[in-house]
C-alpha cells in the first residue's frame, strides 16, 4: 500500500495563502498607496472618532470629571468611600449576575430561534420575525406595566408568584434582548453554506454533533457579538430593573441615576461609572477575545440553497433521526417563547381596547386630538419620531458603516491589529455607559463647544445625534460579521482584475455590507424609535417623541391617559414592526451574487 | 465585475433614497422650525418637568401679548429638574423654571439657582402663603396633596372598613392591601415618606415604616405601576384596595353614568407638595422671565391648572372644576416637613428607608 | 448484491408556492465494489441532485437507495457509512488540517451496518493506530505530510481538496461521494490531481461515485461513466465505450462531439473510409460524430501553411493534394478534405483550428506546432477516426 500522491507544487500566486501566518508579513512592504486611498482611510477612521469623541466621550469625561475635581484639586477618595460601602459590592454583584443569567438565557433560546426564523420557512414568518423585534424597542416604563400586570397577583400569570423577583427582571431583560440574538445570529446563519454541516454528517456525526462541533463554532462570531451587546444592554438596563424589581435588586445603572438625579453625589455616580466602564469593558475584551478566536471566512451561500421549509410531520423520503427531531425541539422552544413574548404585548393591545363600555378604539382615536395637556398629539410625536429616527438611522450607517468598514480589516501590523479591535471596543461603549452620565453630560459640556458660539444643549439637533451614539453600535455589530466573514481573496481578486481600492470598496465590499445595511437599518431605526434612555435626560425642546409622549401620558392622573399611553405604546410597537418587515423585505428583495 | 455593480444598483438605490429623503426635509433638524418672533420682544426660555402642560393657545395669547416667543425645555422628570439645574447655574438652560417642588425648594435656593423676584400679578398674595421660609426666589404656583387612595369597592366587596390614618395600615386586617410608589424613584413616594416622617417625627418614622413593611408593604417603581397595576381601583384590577396617590384622583374614578367616585382619599395620611417657580440667575432674558411668571400666576393659567396640570391652584380667586369641589377635597391638616429639613436629611432619609423597605 | 444499487429513484424541489421541479426523474445505477463511477452532465442535469440522495441530504420522491443489499432509504446521513466530497472543500476554518481530517475518525461508532466488518486488516495505512498516527498516514496518503497542525485558511486550492479527500476517506466509508471535487481548481491542477484521486481511490480500493460536468475529469478518474441529462440517465459504459458508441446525439454533444454529419451524406465519405479502415464500418443511416481533431491539418500540403512540419501522430487518412496555393475551391483529388481557416488557438504547442468544412460546418482540426494559419486560407485535412463516432439509428438519447 504505496499510493503515496505526488507532493503538491507551489501554489500559483492567485492560489496563495489569504492570510499570513501571524506576524510573518509584519515586514512586507506593498506598494505605496496612494494618496486618495489613504485620505480614504483616514477619513473613515477620523469621521466615527470625531463623532464618538465630541458627542459621546467628551460629555462623560466632562460629568466623571466633575465627581473627581473638587476645587480645582483632583480628589480620588471617592474611590475608597463608595467601595467601603457594603451596598456597593452587593449592587456590582446584582449587575453581573442579573446581566450574565440574562445574557445565557437569551442565547440559549435565541440560538434556535434564529435557526427557525432563519434557516427554516413556513407562513407568517415575516409576520413573526417582527414580532419578536417589537419588545426591542418599546419604551421600558411600557414593557414594566404590559409585564407586571400579568405578573401581579391575580393576574393572568399571577400564579407564578415571579412579581417583584429576580427572575421576573430575567425574564424581561430576556424579552427586550431575544430580538437581539435572533437577528444578529439568524442574519450570519440565514447565509450559512448548509454543505459544510453535510460534510460533517457524512463523516458520521449525528445531526446533534454536526450542530455542535461544526455549525455552532462557524456561528460563533455572530453569536459572542449577539451575548456582548445583549450583556451590555443587561448591564445598563434601568426601568426594566426598576419596574419589576423596585429598589431591591439595584444595578450600578440604578445606583447612578439615583445618586446623580436625587442625591447629586456626583462623586459618588463618577466612581460608580468608572466602575460600571470597567464592567463593561472587561466584557467587551471576553467578546473581543472570543471573536477573534471564531472569526473566519466562512462559507457563505444564498439562503435560498440554505433554507427550507419548516414540517412539523417528518417529510416523506427523509429517514428517522435525520435532524426532523432537533428542528421539532427548536420549533416548539421557538413556538413557546414567541408565546411567551406575545403575552405581554396581547395584553398590552387588549387593554388599550378596554374602554368605559366594552371595547373600542376609542383610545387610538384619541391620539389624533392632541391632549390638553402635552401640546401636541400622539400623531404629530409619532411623525417627529420618525423624522428623528430617519436622522438618527442616517447618522448611524454612514459611522456605523465606516466603522464597520475599518474594523473589517486585517492589518498586517500588530499594532494596527490592536488599534482594530480597540476601535471596535470603542464604539461599543455607548451601550454600556449610563445614560444618565451621558444625559448629564451633554448638558454640561454642549454649552458652547469647543469655543464655538451655540447652545447645543437646548437644540433639536442633540436628540438624533444622541440616539445615533446608541445605534451605531448596533449598526456595527450588524454590519461587521458579514464584513468579516467576506474571504480577502475576493477583494485581492478584485485588485488583481484591476479594480482600483475604491472599485474594490464599491464592487465587493458595498455588495457584501449592503446585504446586512437592510437588517441594520432596520435595527437603528427600531432602536431610535424607541430609545428613550439618554433622550429622556436631554433638555430637548418641547417637540417630543413617541416614547417621551407615552412616558408623560402614563406618569399622570387624568381620565383615560393610561389607556392612551397604551393605544401609543401599540401604534409605536406596530410602527417598528412595520418599519422591521419592511427592512427584511428589502434585504430578501436584494439580488444576491454568487460569490 | 460588470455585473457585480449592476447587482449592487437595486440594493443601494433604496439606501440612497433614505439618504436623500432624510436629508431633503422630512428630518427632524431641518424641520418645521417654529418662525422666529416678529416683534422685537425677544425669546424666553421655560425650563420645565415632563409633567408640564397647559391647554392649547394659552402660551400663544401670551406670546401675543407680550411679543415674546416662548421656548419650553424639559430635561426629565421633577426629580431630576432642580439637579439638572445646579449642574448649569453657570450657564442655565432658560430664563424661567416652573416646577420645583417643595422638596427641592431649598437646594434650588441654597445652590443659588434662582433670584429673588417678587411677582405683582394678582394671585402673588395667595402664592405668598406657600412661600419658602426666608426666600423670595422661588413663587408658588400651585400645590396638591399626596395621600392614599382606597378604592371603595374592594372593601364593599370584602366587608372591610376602609382604613382612616397611618395607623391603620399597620393591623392585621390591612395585610398586604398597601401599595406605594418607592420614595426614591418617584416624587409622590417621597412625599408619602415625608408624611410619615411629619406625623411620626424624625425619630418615629423608620418604626412606622418596619411595621408597614411588617404589614406586606408593597413598593411599586412609580405612581403609575402603583395606580394601574397593584391598585384595584385604578382600571388595571390590580390585586391591593389601598394606593397612594393625590386627593385629585378620585373624580376620576367616577364610572360612566354614574354619579359618585368608586374611590377616595384618606384626607389624614397626606403630604402637600407644591410647585414653584423661579427666574433663574444668570438668565438672558430675565424680564421675559418675570413676565412668564407672572402670566403662570394670572387667572387664566390659575384656571387651567387643574384641568392641564392636576394640581390646585394657588389663586383663591379662580373656580375649580365641579367635580374637585365635590370629590377631591383637600386635606384639612397636611402632614408638613420644611423645605430645608428634606435638604438636610434627603439622602439619610431615602438610605434609610430603602434599607427597611427591601430588608 | 454488493455495492451500490439505485432504483428509480426520483428527486423533486419546491419551485415557487406551488410548483415543484423534477432534478432525479427515475434513475436506475449500480455500482459494484470497488469500481469509481462518474456521473457526467451539464451544470443542472440532476447528477448532483441523485449523489446528494444517494448520500442522504435529500428525500426520495420515489425509488430506492440500497448498499449490500440493504436498502438505506431509512437510515440518515451519518449512518449511512457513505463519505462525501464537495467541489470547495468544506472544511472546518475552526479546525486545522489534522483536526478536519480527525473529524471523521472519532464518533463513527455505528458505521453503516457492518460496512466496518472485516476491513480492519485490508492494509489501508491508517487501519490501526490511535488517532494521530492514522491522520499522519491520511495526510501522507494524498501528499500532504507534515501539514498536520497547519490552520486551513493558509492552504492553496489543490491543498484543500487534498485534506478535503483525507478527510473522506478517514472513516472508511463504503461508498465515497465526490461532488465536483476538482472543479473548483485551475486546469492543470486540475488534470494533475484526477490522476492523483484515481490513484487513491485504487489503492484504498474505494467504492465511489463521482459528479462532474468535465468529461476529461470523468474519463481520466472513473471506471464507468454514466451521462445524465434532463434528470435522466441517458448512458452508461466505460469510458472507451462511451467515446466510440455513444447512445445518442445528446451523449456526443455533452462528450465533446461537435459537428454531426449523415453517414450518407457527401461530406461524410471521407470520414466513412477512415472508419472503414479501421475495420469500424457503419451502416447506412447513420449519423456520424466528429469530436475536436476528428479532422488534422495536412501541413506537407496545406493551402497557406507555411510550416514544414509533419502532422504529428495518429492514422493519417485519405492524404491529398491540394492544389495551389490560395486555391479557394480547388479540387482535392481521391474525395480528400479540404476547410477555410476561420481562426486559430494554441493549446500546449499545437494549434488548433477551426475551420469551415463544406457540407459539414465548423469544426476544430488539430495542426502540428509551428504551424502558422491565416484565416480565409484553405487547408487540407486529414481524418483521425479516432475522433469520429458513429451514432445509431435510433439515438435520439
Amino acid at each position: 500500500m504505496t499510493a503515496t500522491l505526488a507532493p503538491p507544487g507551489a501554489p500559483p500566486p492567485t492560489d496563495a495563502p489569504a492570510h499570513g501566518a501571524p506576524g510573518g508579513g509584519a515586514r512586507r512592504r506593498g506598494p505605496r498607496a496612494s494618496a486618495g486611498v489613504v485620505a480614504f482611510w483616514c477619513a473613515a477612521v477620523a469621521v466615527p472618532l470625531l463623532f464618538l469623541g465630541v458627542f459621546f466621550a467628551w460629555p462623560v469625561v466632562v460629568m466623571v470629571g466633575r465627581g473627581f475635581v473638587v476645587d480645582g484639586a483632583l480628589d480620588l477618595s471617592g474611590f475608597v468611600d463608595v467601595f467601603s460601602r457594603p451596598r456597593t459590592w452587593r449592587i456590582v454583584g446584582l449587575t453581573l449576575a442579573q446581566a450574565s443569567i440574562a445574557t445565557v438565557v437569551s442565547v440559549g433560546l435565541g440560538v434556535p430561534g434564529a435557526y427557525v426564523l432563519y434557516r427554516r420557512t413556513f407562513r407568517g414568518r415575516t409576520a413573526v420575525r417582527a414580532l419578536v423585534t417589537v419588545p426591542f424597542v418599546l419604551p421600558t416604563v411600557v414593557v414594566g406595566v404590559a409585564f407586571r400586570s400579568l405578573l401581579v397577583d391575580g393576574g393572568p400569570l399571577g400564579f407564578l408568584r415571579l412579581d417583584g423577583t429576580f427572575a421576573a427582571i430575567v425574564a424581561a431583560l430576556v424579552f427586550f434582548n431575544y430580538a437581539v440574538v435572533v437577528r444578529a445570529v439568524g442574519g450570519l446563519w440565514e447565509r450559512l453554506d448548509p454543505r459544510a454541516e453535510q460534510a460533517a454528517r457524512a463523516l458520521g456525526a449525528s445531526p446533534w454533533r454536526a450542530l455542535r462541533t461544526v455549525t455552532l463554532p462557524a456561528l460563533a462570531p455572530a453569536i459572542a457579538s449577539a451575548a456582548s451587546l445583549v450583556f451590555l444592554f443587561c448591564a445598563t438596563a434601568f426601568g426594566t430593573v426598576l419596574v419589576l424589581g423596585g429598589m431591591r435588586f439595584g444595578t450600578i445603572e440604578t445606583e447612578i441615576w439615583v445618586q446623580t438625579t436625587q442625591f447629586l453625589d456626583l462623586r459618588a455616580a463618577a466612581v460608580l461609572s468608572v466602575v460600571q466602564l470597567v464592567v463593561v469593558a472587561g466584557a467587551l475584551l471576553v467578546a473581543g477575545r472570543a471573536r477573534a478566536r471564531r472569526e473566519r471566512a466562512l462559507t457563505l451561500s444564498e439562503p435560498v440553497t440554505a433554507v427550507r421549509p419548516l414540517t412539523l410531520r417528518r417529510p416523506a423520503g427523509v429517514p428517522r433521526g435525520d435532524g426532523h427531531g432537533l428542528d421539532l425541539a427548536a420549533a416548539a422552544l421557538t413556538a413557546v417563547v414567541v408565546a411567551l413574548l406575545a403575552l405581554p404585548l396581547v395584553n398590552l393591545v387588549v387593554r388599550s381596547l378596554r374602554t368605559d363600555d366594552g371595547w373600542g378604539l376609542d383610545h387610538y382615536a384619541a391620539l389624533a386630538t392632541p391632549a390638553d395637556t402635552l401640546g401636541v398629539s400622539a400623531l404629530d410625536a409619532t411623525v417627529t419620531s420618525l423624522r428623528v429616527a430617519l436622522d438618527a438611522t442616517v447618522l448611524a450607517l454612514v459611522v456605523g458603516g465606516l466603522v464597520a468598514l475599518v474594523v473589517s480589516r486585517r492589518p498586517r501590523r500588530t499594532v494596527g491589529r490592536h488599534a482594530v479591535a480597540g476601535l471596535d471596543a470603542l464604539f461599543m461603549l455607548p451601550l454600556g455607559v449610563s445614560a444618565v452620565t451621558v444625559g448629564f453630560g451633554f448638558l454640561l459640556s454642549m454649552h458652547r463647544p469647543f469655543g464655538l458660539d451655540l447652545d447645543l444643549r437646548t437644540s433639536a439637533v442633540l436628540v438624533p445625534v444622541a440616539q445615533a451614539v446608541v445605534a451605531v453600535p448596533l449598526v456595527v455589530r450588524t454590519v461587521l460579521p458579514v464584513l468579516r466573514a467576506l474571504d480577502p481573496r475576493l477583494r485581492e481578486a478584485a485588485a488583481t482584475l484591476g479594480s482600483g481600492p475604491g472599485r474594490v470598496l464599491a464592487t465587493v465590499d458595498l455588495p457584501v455590507a449592503a446585504r446586512s445595511l437592510g437588517l441594520a437599518v432596520g435595527f437603528a431605526f427600531a432602536a431610535s424609535l424607541g430609545e428613550f434612555g439618554a433622550t429622556s435626560f436631554l433638555a430637548r425642546p418641547d417637540r417630543p417623541t413617541l416614547p417621551v409622549v407615552i412616558f408623560r401620558l402614563i406618569g399622570r392622573p387624568g381620565e383615560h391617559h393610561y389607556e392612551m399611553a397604551l393605544a401609543a405604546s401599540v401604534v409605536l410597537a406596530v410602527l417598528t414592526a412595520g418599519v422591521v418587515a419592511a427592512c427584511e423585505r428589502l434585504r430578501a428583495s436584494s439580488p444576491g451574487g454568487d460569490w | 465585475m460588470a455585473s457585480t455593480s449592476r447587482r449592487t444598483v437595486p440594493v443601494l438605490a433604496p439606501l440612497a433614497a433614505l439618504a436623500l429623503v432624510a436629508l431633503a426635509g422630512c428630518s427632524a433638524v431641518g424641520g418645521d422650525d417654529p418662525a422666529p418672533a416678529a416683534s422685537g420682544g425677544g425669546t424666553v426660555t421655560l425650563v420645565t418637568h415632563d409633567s408640564f402642560g397647559l391647554s392649547d393657545g394659552l402660551l400663544e395669547s401670551f406670546e401675543e401679548e407680550s411679543g415674546l416667543t416662548v421656548e419650553v425645555v424639559q430635561p426629565g422628570d421633577a426629580g431630576t429638574l432642580v439637579n439638572q439645574l445646579v449642574l448649569t447655574k453657570d450657564a442655565p438652560l432658560g430664563d424661567l423654571v416652573f416646577g420645583v417642588d417643595n422638596t427641592f425648594a431649598s437646594r434650588a435656593i441654597a445652590e443659588g439657582v434662582v433670584e429673588p423676584y417678587t411677582s405683582s400679578a394678582p394671585a402673588a398674595e395667595d402664592a405668598a402663603t406657600y412661600a419658602v421660609d426666608g426666600s423670595d426666589a422661588l413663587t408658588a404656583v400651585d400645590f396638591g396633596d399626596v395621600c392614599l387612595n382606597v378604592d371603595h369597592a374592594w372593601f364593599a366587596e370584602h366587608g372591610v372598613a376602609e382604613p382612616t390614618t397611618l395607623d391603620d395600615l399597620t393591623l392585621p386586617e390591612y395585610k398586604d392591601l398597601l401599595v406605594v410608589p418607592s420614595a426614591v424613584t418617584s416624587s409622590p413616594g417621597l412625599a408619602f415618606l415625608l408624611a410619615t416622617v411629619g406625623a411620626k417625627g424624625e425619630d418615629g418614622w423608620q418604626a412606622y415604616w418596619t411595621a408597614l413593611a411588617a404589614n406586606g408593604v408593597k413598593v411599586a417603581q412609580g405612581w403609575s405601576d402603583a395606580y394601574y397595576t397593584d391598585f384595584s381601583g385604578g382600571g388595571g384590577g390590580g390585586p391591593r384596595p389601598v394606593v397612594l396617590s393625590y386627593a385629585s384622583s378620585p373624580p376620576f374614578t367616577v364610572p360612566e353614568g354614574g354619579n359618585s367616585p368608586t374611590t377616595g382619599a384618606l384626607l389624614d395620611t397626606c403630604f402637600r407638595q407644591v410647585e414653584y417657580a423661579g427666574v433663574l440667575a444668570g438668565a438672558a432674558n430675565p424680564d421675559g422671565a418675570q413676565q412668564l411668571l407672572d402670566f403662570l400666576l394670572s387667572d387664566d393659567v390659575q384656571a387651567d391648572i387643574p384641568g392641564s396640570m392636576y394640581m390646585y391652584p394657588v389663586s383663591t380667586a379662580v373656580d375649580l372644576p365641579e367635580e374637585w369641589a365635590r370629590w377631591a377635597p383637600l386635606a384639612d391638616a397636611p402632614f408638613e416637613v420644611t423645605p430645608a429639613d428634606v435638604d438636610a436629611h434627603r439622602e439619610e432619609w431615602l438610605s434609610a428607608w430603602s434599607e427597611i423597605v427591601t430588608g | 448484491m454488493t455495492g451500490l444499487q439505485v432504483r428509480d429513484v426520483v428527486v423533486r424541489y419546491p419551485a415557487g408556492r406551488r410548483d415543484v421541479t423534477t432534478a432525479v426523474d427515475g434513475v436506475s445505477l449500480d455500482v459494484a465494489p470497488g469500481e469509481v463511477v462518474a456521473l457526467l452532465g451539464p451544470s443542472g442535469c440532476g447528477k448532483s441532485s441523485l449523489l446528494r440522495a444517494v448520500a442522504g441530504l435529500e428525500p426520495l420522491a420515489a425509488g430506492s437507495v440500497a448498499f449490500d443489499g440493504e436498502p438505506v432509504d431509512d437510515v440518515p446521513v451519518h449512518r449511512r457509512g457513505f463519505g462525501l466530497m464537495f467541489q470547495d472543500g468544506q472544511l472546518f476554518a475552526h479546525r486545522d488540517v489534522a483536526g478536519n481530517v480527525a473529524y471523521g475518525l472519532a464518533g463513527r461508532r455505528t458505521a453503516g451496518r457492518g460496512s466496518g466488518q472485516g476491513r480492519g486488516d485490508d492494509g489501508r495505512p491508517w487501519a490501526a493506530g490511535d488517532r494521530a498516527a492514522q491522520v499522519d498516514a491520511l495526510l501522507d496518503l494524498v501528499g500532504l505530510g507534515g501539514y498536520g497542525p497547519r490552520p486551513v485558511a493558509t492552504l492553496s486550492g489543490g491543498e484543500r481538496q487534498r485534506v478535503a479527500l483525507a478527510r473522506a476517506l478517514a472513516p472508511r466509508p463504503r461508498l465515497l461521494l465526490l461532488d465536483e471535487p476538482l472543479s473548483a481548481l485551475d486546469r492543470s491542477l486540475r488534470e494533475r490531481l484526477a490522476v492523483d484521486l484515481r490513484a487513491a481511490l485504487v489503492a484504498t480500493r474505494t467504492t465511489a461515485v463521482l459528479v462532474t460536468h468535465d468529461q476529461d475529469e470523468a474519463f481520466a478518474v472513473a471506471d464507468r461513466v454514466a451521462v445524465m441529462d434532463r434528470g435522466r440517465l441517458l448512458q452508461v459504459g466505460t469510458p472507451a465505450d462511451l467515446w466510440h458508441r455513444p447512445a445518442g446525439r445528446r451523449v456526443a454533444e455533452f462528450l465533446g462531439y461537435e459537428a454531426f454529419v449523415p453517414v450518407d451524406a457527401d461530406a461524410a465519405q471521407p470520414l466513412r473510409r477512415a472508419l472503414d479502415d479501421r475495420g469500424r464500418g457503419v451502416g447506412a443511416g447513420a449519423v456520424l460524430a466528429l469530436a475536436e481533431g476528428a479532422f488534422v491539418v495536412d501541413a506537407a500540403r496545406g493551402a497557406g501553411a507555411r510550416g514544414s512540419v509533419r502532422a504529428a501522430g495518429g492514422a493519417v487518412a485519405g492524404a491529398a493534394e491540394v492544389a495551389g496555393a490560395g486555391g479557394v475551391g480547388a479540387q482535392v483529388e481521391d474525395g480528400a478534405v479540404k476547410g477555410t481557416v476561420l481562426g486559430v488557438t494554441s493549446r500546449r504547442g499545437r494549434s488548433e483550428v477551426r475551420v469551415d468544412v463544406d457540407g459539414i460546418g465548423a469544426v476544430t482540426a488539430l495542426a502540428p506546432v509551428g504551424v502558422r494559419l491565416d484565416p480565409g486560407s484553405v487547408v487540407a485535412l486529414s481524418v483521425e477516426a479516432d475522433a469520429v463516432a458513429a451514432l445509431p439509428l435510433d439515438g435520439t438519447a
